[in-house]
């Protein structure tokens, strides 16, 4: 070695920088990370108490229309006992306010951005697109994530509510960060009604309870905890209905309804009771089912809706019912991520009415009569991760936006029956596919029948490890609407694409854009 | 043979008579020449580890990875067979720009990463076209570096720069004097160079 002592000096000097810099600056990212709250801080399951979210006003109505104002804005939360989270609500409400209307009824609703310039950890900036997920909406009005309203502006949505009643919900859709924006809380219920379902002897009122399932994980300092896992999903150990951890409700001795929203960023559930007793599965993503179907355990992916009874007449006073999740594979499980809530059978009087489940529900449903043999064309959307992106076809939202939004999945024309059969050949995730603005039929899956629970009219339609699911559907409306996975990492990293209904007119989906504040005129 | 080339392989044995074809030949290689070898096999190999991942994250990486690693599994066994010499001043010159690429890609990123590649915790094609958006809507998860074109640290890193930095100085060590001289201000300057502008962004 003939390296002299200047040499070695010369030769430390590169070496320093080489080996000393990235450490550096490792260390220091590493330093800004959060630290997890310790499970043994967690509040113990059953241990608070349920809440519904408040059902919001109208601001006016008229002979046809409903308008509501809603205010995006950050609140301070109680989630953990001990700690604030910082959180954005629909009107500062997490989940936010539930909405009900009637169908026939217009609705406009003010989506006004008051949050923050930037997020104060993730440092992104905010932008919002509102979308209401089973509503068959104008492409300006259907959340399109392109159509963006940043802080400091509103947009005026108009749905027509035209179908169906059923369980729909809003939520954010804005490009880039639907994941972070939606475990903030921009999420609620909007419940459609129509006479049919009014009129039939299912549980109504304060028996009609909405249940908002979501999952977060928090920071010693009471924010939420981000971890997408390498873009894989997000999985908080804590799980929360209606926004409180694992909450118990008292229940009267009778039959209710509950509308499960999942509305977990990447958490899928398989639900069942731990008294062994059924769920009787009365309604689906996109309404009442034909009729009701009874399962012991059944699965749901995120976005997916489903209306169930459960009848705690057959429980005496004084026992717990725990509503239990048996976790579907490639979900990532805690501790407690096995239970949901719990239900306290007590012996307050009732009201009697609207306490049964009659044998058909809606059996003519136009969706539910599609079959293979009406489609005009098969088209084939296949799920696949390349190049450390989710796609589909191959295809990424960023595609989309680079083809100046002219890159389409299938191009239908208006009135078309088509079958759709998605293909998920991977074994390491699965994906439940939402195919906007309109409702589908199960055809089959691996070609085996659909599950019992599934047989009613939806939009998301779990497509599990290997799973190859065929969906029929009619195509009724016209412009561009997105296909895209409901994990909403995957969703934003980057699994959406489009379709366009051909008409003899189409509609731009950002032909309506958001304005800036000061609001122009009340509303 | 000349004397600069003597001296340059510091006692390994050159073919005193050697013809013009044998000229690129150490007789009998340092134990120096070995060790050297030996560390940019393992950096080789680590690079080989790596290419498939780089290959699913951004093909031409993984192509560049490939190469590397051929590049460096090849004078690796050159300088354990002794006929590494000629190419002496270009592997000191690729490995010292290897490590300096790494220093970028792990402190301030690298400009073409963000341009074709998946970034890593990004998961997007550069900077992505959102008509109508004010700044950046990419969140940045933390300790992922999301959105960043920083590549994040780890141990496959840390093994392989080590391996090839000490492989650079049994490296410049083989070179004759006037060369060495040369070499090791380039590298002086340029290591200056590189703690000037980390104090200079960290300080200011």
């Amino acid at each position: 070695m003939s390296l002299s002592r200047r040499d070695l000096m010369k030769l430390g000097v590169v070496g320093g920088a080489a080996l000393a810099l990235p450490l550096e600056r490792t260390v220091r990212a590493g330093s800004s990370t959060q630290s997890r709250l310790a499970s043994s801080r967690l509040p113990r399951p059953f241990t608070l108490p349920f809440r519904v979210p408040p059902v919001l006003q109208p601001s006016r109505v008229d002979s046809t229309t409903d308008y509501y104002k809603v205010y995006m804005k950050p609140v301070m939360a109680d989630v953990v006992p001990g700690l604030k989270t910082p959180l954005w609500g629909y009107n500062g409400s997490v989940p936010g306010p539930t909405v009900k209307v009637a169908q026939g009824r217009r609705t406009v609703m003010r989506q006004v951005n008051n949050l923050p310039a930037t997020h104060p950890l993730l440092r992104y900036t905010p932008w919002t697109s509102v979308h209401l997920h089973g509503s068959p909406s104008a492409p300006e009005y259907d959340g399109y994530a392109s159509d963006i309203t940043n802080p400091g502006q509103y947009k005026d949505y108009v749905y027509p509510n035209t179908p169906t009643a059923r369980t729909l919900w809003y939520h954010d859709h804005g490009l880039h960060h639907t994941a972070e924006n939606v475990l903030m809380g921009l999420a609620a219920q909007y419940h459609l009604t129509d006479p049919l379902e009014q009129s039939l002897p299912i549980p109504h009122g304060e028996f009609d309870v909405p249940l908002v399932v979501s999952d977060a994980m928090f920071a010693t300092d009471g924010q939420l905890y981000f971890d997408n896992h390498d873009e894989s999903g997000m999985f908080g150990d804590v799980v929360l209905v209606n926004g409180v951890p694992w909450p118990v409700m008292k229940v009267k001795r009778r039959r209710y309804r509950f509308r499960l929203l999942n509305a977990s960023i990447s958490r899928s559930y398989q639900w069942s009771l731990d008294s062994g007793d059924p769920f009787v599965v009365i309604a689906t993503d996109g309404g009442l089912m034909p009729a009701p179907q009874r399962v012991r355990s059944f699965r749901q992916g995120m976005a997916e809706r489903y209306e169930v009874v459960v009848d705690f007449s057959r429980y005496p006073v004084g026992r717990r019912v725990v509503l239990g999740n048996s976790s579907p594979k490639n979900n990532i499980d805690y501790d407690n991520t096995n239970k949901v809530m719990a239900f306290d059978v007590v012996g307050d009087d009732f009201d009697p009415a609207d306490n049964a489940v009659p044998d058909q529900l809606n059996p003519t449903n136009p969706v539910m009569a599609l079959t293979a043999a009406d489609a005009v064309r098969t088209r084939k959307l296949d799920l696949v991760r390349k190049n450390s992106q989710w796609t589909i076809n191959g295809h990424t939202w960023d595609d989309v936006v680079r083809s100046r939004f002219a890159l389409v999945e299938a191009n239908p024309a208006e009135g078309d029956v088509e079958v759709w059969e998605i293909r998920n050949s991977s074994g390491g995730w699965f994906h439940p596919v939402h195919i906007h603005l309109v409702d589908f039929r199960v055809l089959d899956r691996n070609g085996a029948a659909p599950m019992a629970h599934e047989l009613g009219p939806k939009d998301v339609v779990y497509v599990g490890e290997n799973e190859t699911v065929r969906v029929v559907m009619r195509f009724e409306g016209r412009g561009k609407y997105m296909i895209h996975c409901h994990n909403l990492v995957h969703e934003d990293h980057d699994m959406m694409s489009q379709f366009e209904v051909v008409a003899g007119e189409s509609t731009d989906p950002m032909s309506d854009p958001c304005r800036s504040l000061p609001e122009d005129g009340e509303l | 043979m000349n004397a600069t080339a003597h001296e340059g392989l510091h006692g390994a044995a050159v073919d005193d008579e050697g013809t013009p074809q044998q000229a690129h030949r150490w007789r009998t290689p340092s134990a120096e020449a070995r060790a050297a070898g030996t560390l940019l096999g393992v950096a080789g190999l680590v690079h080989v580890v790596v290419t498939p991942e780089h290959v699913d994250e951004w093909a031409p990486a993984g192509v560049f990875f490939a190469v590397v690693a051929t590049a460096q599994l090849w004078l690796g066994q050159a300088l354990w067979r002794g006929t590494a010499r000629r190419v002496l001043p270009a592997a000191v010159l690729s490995t010292a720009g290897l490590i300096a690429l790494y220093v970028v890609s792990r402190t301030a990123g690298l400009p073409f990463h963000s341009e074709g590649a998946a970034v890593s915790g990004g998961g997007h094609h550069g900077p992505l076209l959102v008509p109508g958006g004010h700044g950046n809507g990419m969140p940045v998860i933390p300790g992922s570096e999301g959105g960043s074109t920083v590549e994040a640290l780890g141990l496959p890193d840390a093994v392989c720069v080590t391996a090839e930095f000490a492989a650079l100085a049994l490296l410049v060590g083989l070179m004759a004097p006037a060369q060495r001289r040369s070499v090791t201000n380039l590298l002086l300057a340029v290591g200056v160079c590189g703690w000037i502008v980390w104090a200079v962004a960290r300080f200011t």
